[in-house]
């Protein structure tokens, strides 16, 4: 099956795009990496009927360290974020979730911003964005403005964008010293869309007192989700097993996945459950380190 | 064993070779087949006229366009080409199109209406089977009985010190064949059909086409290699009558090439079949009385469905002697998707109920697994599982002491160093038969030529899919003949080429192209010998076939070209059958090869997910052919049946594909593959037994299942009674037995 | 809006056309400028059969549509051998049995020299990751793993002679 008819429009200029999207209204799609989008599109999943291809916008494409803060282009390759560097020195969190994504062949090809902007509740780069507390810059003809991860994801696939705006940038926070982290995940066969996965954010004083923490599970939800109570129940502890159980109450309180062919719901709270524990462990091993 | 590279390799990595789904002719058609919504419904009415006017649209066919017979099946025509009534699943084919585009004749498809009136769907043999269910055949809803009773069954068990009862369940397996059907059909000026489309035996192709197209078979030349796999799933007809009529209709070649899920939806799957196996054991650890049920979900319609139930039969007893043996099977008809040829052909599915038969006995009377498989097992001179004299090896006890030793090895069954996982070994053996069976034609045959260009060439009616044929051939036709592979031209897959050899399927292959070697070197040596005397005036004697040409004292006298120049060519042909037991028992076989397999398993205690780290595959099938082909088999066979015991399930729900393509349908990756993947040949034979290399495209696949369901129990003491295992049930059942507590101490979560 | 005029470099062949935009560059590659080396399997990007190398990175031509490669430099497998003269990688394949129906064989290479350019001495583990982007149903992928670890390691030994 091959997709239905579209128009397709390869703007030179950010303000191109963003003039062409607002013509389209409704009818138009962004299409960057489209390793989300095209599969979809050839299953007749997704029949956008103006697509609008951010691939010629070159000066979306980059990695900075700015102010301590980490900013992604949106059309940055995921596999050029996985072979950085810099990426990896100062945030560990988000280099291993990246190699999680996929396999290396939609790596070279899937985009950050991309992603994010499809918002599937089990990818990788959302969780990992909530986890790390980023936000995103969203750009319309009339303003740009930023929104925090927590409030980006709206429900299943959705986001706070509007038909007119495009995510231009990822920031990330990065991390202090004597942090840790861990992304982890379970999919039937490597590489395909996780059941569950988890990630977790912690940073610990010489004493082993864990001073701030984020954790966040996808696959439970209909939107990546952090598990606020996580931050309530360990903050100010050394992690231990009573700690760990009560944080894996309210994952259990919190999560409503859902039963298909791959998992039941059952299995999936479980999973979720297994890997709180164990992103909770790594984190905690990595921030004492 | 000679280390001999494919002859089809070079073409395969630089992307020079054709498959016949890569082909394409000018003014070439694009064909689209509409198949049911439904699973089970009566046509009230078609009506194409909006699909016709679409520009760009050549054909739109019903079953109003078929000419000759309008059903297809290799044995039972009973699918209809094109539905005229009812449609009987959802991969029934009502209309075609044929249009200058994919796109064209795809909204072609959407613009043809068709009326149904929906019948009530029988997606269960329990179903099917329920008094008062509506009839999906003629003759009702059963295709096949089969069974096989010895012995007193009843004053065996009465003599058994432990009986064990299971019922097993497995899947509907997906071939998962790279290549999707399809070809080219190609209307030829002189009013012929050339049929450019992958099958396993062009000549039944050919048959079965000319029956639906009114035409003489002559008419018609299947061009059947090669394919990118087929594991017996392109062995029935697929797209052949679509593309034929289309292109007859239009007077243009028609392109079909499936896309995946249409391939999902239409095409064979290996039979999902419950069996119920009731096999006592004595106290001496001897097998007494072995009593099984099997109940096969055949789908709509009939293809090979009952010779796979009679396979399954004829292989409930393993290699085992058994004194008393019942068992019944029934093959069901049902609305769901076709049950076919596969890889193993029903032997896979008994072998996995058997050998967990055999693991839970010895432990329900605690004798070691090992030791009540060596009692039990045949030997030489027993007769085969039917009662039948097969060709004597001692292939049995061979793989399973191949197998002990590596088991051996393995046990005991060590903690994992992590705690939180858990390391089992199991092993299982199989023999399994190859051939077509008694009371079935098999044919078998191949033709030598010495071309006028000097070529010598060896054809044969076989199909090339990967496995290996070509390499086969090669070996075969270099060793028997003594000269160079640069000497020789290997014809296969066209039927207006090749002389007919039976079908590529059943193991065959091999072991036929080495009997028609038997057959065809003498001759054909003999009138080489003979010409190039004549040419050369030296005596017959001292002259002997090698590289390149005629030998004399070690030097090459007469190049082939040589001796081929300015004369007719040297061609020798062979008829012949494959061979049978001198016994004259249904559907039994004749040349059995057998298989031990030991598999090792790491399971994950709080996910339960199960990581196959080891497998060690031996092989009792006679002389190794060609070492990387045989490996080739064996491996990928083990990683086929691998994805068979832990993801594989063609899902189907009310008659509706669920998987509906390889996103929801898994097959193993790389990252499932084990580390330790090992395959030892055992290849000793009879110093009498004259039927040389047995094939061994099926047997890899067939014990894998039960030596990792055996693994399993090993690792965390789950009796795997149903495939895929999925790690929920592993979870389940260790949860429910305490298992997690058992490894649980102190501190952290493990990881 | 109909159709497009692209120029894509495939191989070092410009190819001018014409394309409606929704065809895919697989569709393209294979159908308009007739390399059917490159294999289509399952059309959204699971199976990896239909990788090429675009712009010097390995991608799904299952997953791009042609239009997106409108001045881009694309190779295919018909592009890896030059003169007839297969690559070692080629070779290797074949030497170690790593392939056999070959469908799939096409796009395996593809990613493989790719990754090797870029990676030239990975790790089993990385080896594995990388062939993770593809479904093989023949093989059961260890004479693949060889063919590739041959590579690396007469690579090696090549740069240190």
């Amino acid at each position: 099956m091959k997709p239905p008819k579209f128009e397709y429009y390869k703007p030179a200029t950010l303000e191109e795009a963003l003039n062409l999207l607002e013509e389209a209204g409704d009818d138009g799609k962004i299409i960057a990496g489209g390793q989300s989008l095209v599969p979809i599109m050839n299953m007749r999943l997704a029949s956008p009927k103006c697509l609008i291809d951010i691939n010629g916008l070159e000066e979306l494409s980059y990695i900075k360290n700015e102010d301590n803060t980490l900013k992604i282009g949106t059309l940055t390759r995921q596999s050029d974020v996985e072979q950085s560097e810099m990426v990896a020195n100062v945030c560990g969190l988000l280099a291993e979730a990246i190699t999680q994504i996929g396999h290396v062949q939609t790596r070279n090809r899937g985009t950050i911003g991309g992603s994010i902007v499809h918002a599937d509740p089990s990818a990788e780069l959302p969780l990992a964005l909530l986890t790390l507390n980023g936000s995103v810059q969203i750009t319309s003809k009339d303003e740009v403005r930023t929104v925090a991860a927590e409030d980006f994801f709206i429900t299943y696939l959705t986001t706070d964008i509007m038909p007119t705006e495009v995510l231009t940038e990822v920031t990330i926070p990065l991390m202090e010293e004597k942090s840790g982290y861990s992304f982890q995940e379970v999919a039937r066969r490597h590489g395909d869309f996780a059941l569950v996965a988890a990630a977790c954010h912690m940073t610990v004083d010489d004493e082993g007192i864990i001073t701030a923490v984020r954790l966040a599970l996808g696959g439970v939800e209909a939107i990546p989700l952090l598990i606020g109570d996580a931050e309530d129940i360990l903050t100010g502890e050394q992690l231990s097993d009573l700690l760990m159980e009560q944080v894996t109450e309210s994952v259990e309180m919190e999560s409503d996945p859902e039963s298909d062919l791959h998992a039941s719901s059952e299995y999936r709270m479980h999973l979720a459950k297994v890997l709180t524990k164990r992103v909770l462990t790594q984190a905690y091993e990595r921030a004492r380190g | 064993m000679a280390k001999k590279i494919r002859p089809d390799g070079k073409e395969k990595v630089t992307g020079r070779l054709k498959y016949l789904t890569d082909l394409a002719f000018s003014n070439m058609l694009y064909g689209k087949i509409l198949r049911s919504p439904y699973p089970h419904a009566r046509i009230l009415s078609i009506s194409t006229d909006k699909a016709r006017q679409l520009p760009g649209v050549q054909a739109v066919i019903t079953h109003k366009d078929v000419p000759g017979l309008n059903g297809f099946g290799i044995v039972t025509p009973d699918q209809p080409v094109l539905c005229k009534d009812i449609v009987r699943y959802v991969g029934d084919a009502v209309a075609a199109v044929a249009a200058d585009s994919v796109e064209t004749a795809t909204r072609a498809l959407e613009l043809i209406h068709v009326q149904y009136a929906p019948l009530p769907v029988l997606d269960s043999p329990e179903k099917a089977l329920e008094e008062g269910a509506p009839l999906l055949h003629p003759n009702g809803n059963v295709l096949h009985r089969a069974g096989f009773q010895k012995g007193d069954i009843e004053s065996e068990f009465a003599k058994c010190a432990a009986i064990v009862e299971e019922t097993y369940h497995v899947p509907r397996q997906l071939h998962a064949y790279m290549e999707t059907e399809g070809g080219v059909i190609v209307p030829e000026k002189d009013g012929s059909l050339t049929v450019y489309v992958g099958t396993q035996h062009g000549f039944k192709d050919r048959f079965q086409l000319a029956r639906i197209l009114g035409m003489p078979e002559e008419h018609i030349r299947v061009v059947s290699s090669p394919m990118g796999g087929s594991f017996g799933g392109k062995d029935e007809l697929n797209i052949q009558p679509y593309g034929a009529l289309l292109a007859l209709s239009t007077g243009k070649p028609v392109k079909i090439h499936q896309t995946r899920q249409e391939s999902i939806r239409s095409s064979i799957k290996r039979h999902p079949m419950k069996i119920t196996m009731k096999t006592g054991i004595d106290q001496d650890g001897r097998l007494r009385a072995h009593q099984t049920t099997i109940v096969a979900d055949t789908g709509a319609y009939a293809t090979l469905g009952p010779a796979i139930l009679d396979f399954a039969v004829e292989h409930t007893s393993g290699p085992y002697m058994i004194p008393a043996v019942d068992t019944k099977g029934i093959s069901v008809f049902t609305n769901n998707g076709v049950s076919g040829e596969f890889r193993g052909f029903g032997g896979n599915q008994v072998t996995f109920a058997l050998e967990g038969q055999i693991d839970r006995l010895a432990a329900a009377i605690g004798m070691d697994s090992v030791e009540m498989r060596r009692l039990n097992i045949r030997r030489e001179h027993d007769l085969g599982p039917l009662g039948q004299q097969i060709a004597e090896t001692n292939g049995a006890l061979d793989v399973l002491q191949s197998a002990a030793a590596v088991y051996a090895e393995k046990k005991p069954s060590s903690q994992n160093q992590d705690r939180w996982k858990r390391t089992g070994t199991g092993m299982a053996i199989t023999m399994h038969g190859g051939g077509l069976g008694f009371g079935r034609m098999d044919p078998a045959g191949g033709r030598l030529s010495l071309k006028e260009d000097g070529k010598i060439e060896i054809s044969f009616g076989f199909e090339e899919a990967g496995q290996g044929i070509l390499a086969v051939i090669e070996t075969i036709t270099t060793e028997q003949l003594g000269c160079a592979k640069e000497d020789i031209s290997i014809m296969i897959g066209d039927t207006s080429l090749v002389p007919s050899s039976g079908s590529t399927t059943a193991s065959r292959g091999t072991s036929m192209v080495w009997h028609s070697l038997q057959r065809l070197k003498k001759p054909f040596l003999q009138k080489l010998l003979t010409r190039a005397a004549r040419k050369t005036g030296t005596k017959e004697g001292q002259l002997s076939i090698g590289p390149g040409g005629i030998w004399e004292n070690g030097e090459c006298r007469l190049s082939f070209r040589e001796l081929a120049s300015e004369q007719a060519p040297i061609v020798i042909s062979t008829q012949f059958d494959f061979p049978v037991s001198p016994d004259p028992i249904d559907s039994a076989h004749f040349l059995y090869t057998y298989s031990g397999v030991v598999a090792q398993v790491e399971v994950d205690l709080l996910t339960g997910r199960i990581n196959v780290t080891e497998l060690h595959q031996s092989l009792s099938a006679g002389p190794v052919v060609n070492e990387m082909g045989y490996l080739g088999q064996i491996e990928g066979g083990g990683v086929m049946a691998l994805g068979y015991t832990l993801m594989e399930d063609v899902i189907m729900a009310d008659g509706h594909y669920v998987t509906e393509n390889l996103d929801s349908y898994l097959i193993p990756g790389i990252k499932d593959v084990p580390f330790n993947l090992q395959v030892k040949a055992v290849e000793s034979l009879p110093a009498e037994d004259d039927y040389g290399p047995r094939g061994v495209g099926e047997i890899g696949t067939i014990a894998v299942a039960p030596a990792i369901a055996n693994a399993i129990y090993d690792a965390v003491g789950l009796r795997v009674s149903q495939l895929p295992v999925k790690p929920e049930t592993v979870l389940k059942s260790t949860e429910e037995r305490g298992v997690l507590h058992g490894s649980q101490s102190s501190n952290s979560g493990g990881n | 809006m109909g159709k497009h005029e692209i120029e894509v470099t495939i191989n070092g062949k410009v190819y001018q056309e014409e394309v409606e935009p929704r065809m895919l560059l697989s569709d393209f590659v294979r159908d308009v400028c007739g390399l059917t080396g490159t294999h289509v399997g399952c059309e959204h990007g699971v199976c990896g059969a239909c990788t090429i190398n675009v712009n010097g990175s390995a991608v799904r031509s299952c997953l791009m549509f042609a239009i997106q490669a409108d001045g881009q430099q694309v190779q295919t497998v018909e592009g890896l051998t030059s003169n007839h003269e297969l690559t070692d990688l080629q070779k290797n394949f074949i030497e170690c049995h790593g392939l056999q129906c070959g469908f799939c064989t096409a796009g395996i290479l593809m990613s493989t020299e790719d990754y090797l350019e870029k990676n030239p001495n990975p790790s089993s583990k990385e080896i594995k990751e990388m062939l993770s982007g593809h479904l093989c149903r023949c093989t059961g992928y260890d004479g693949i793993v060889k063919a590739i670890e041959k590579t690396i390691e007469e690579r090696n030994q090549s740069v240190l002679s």
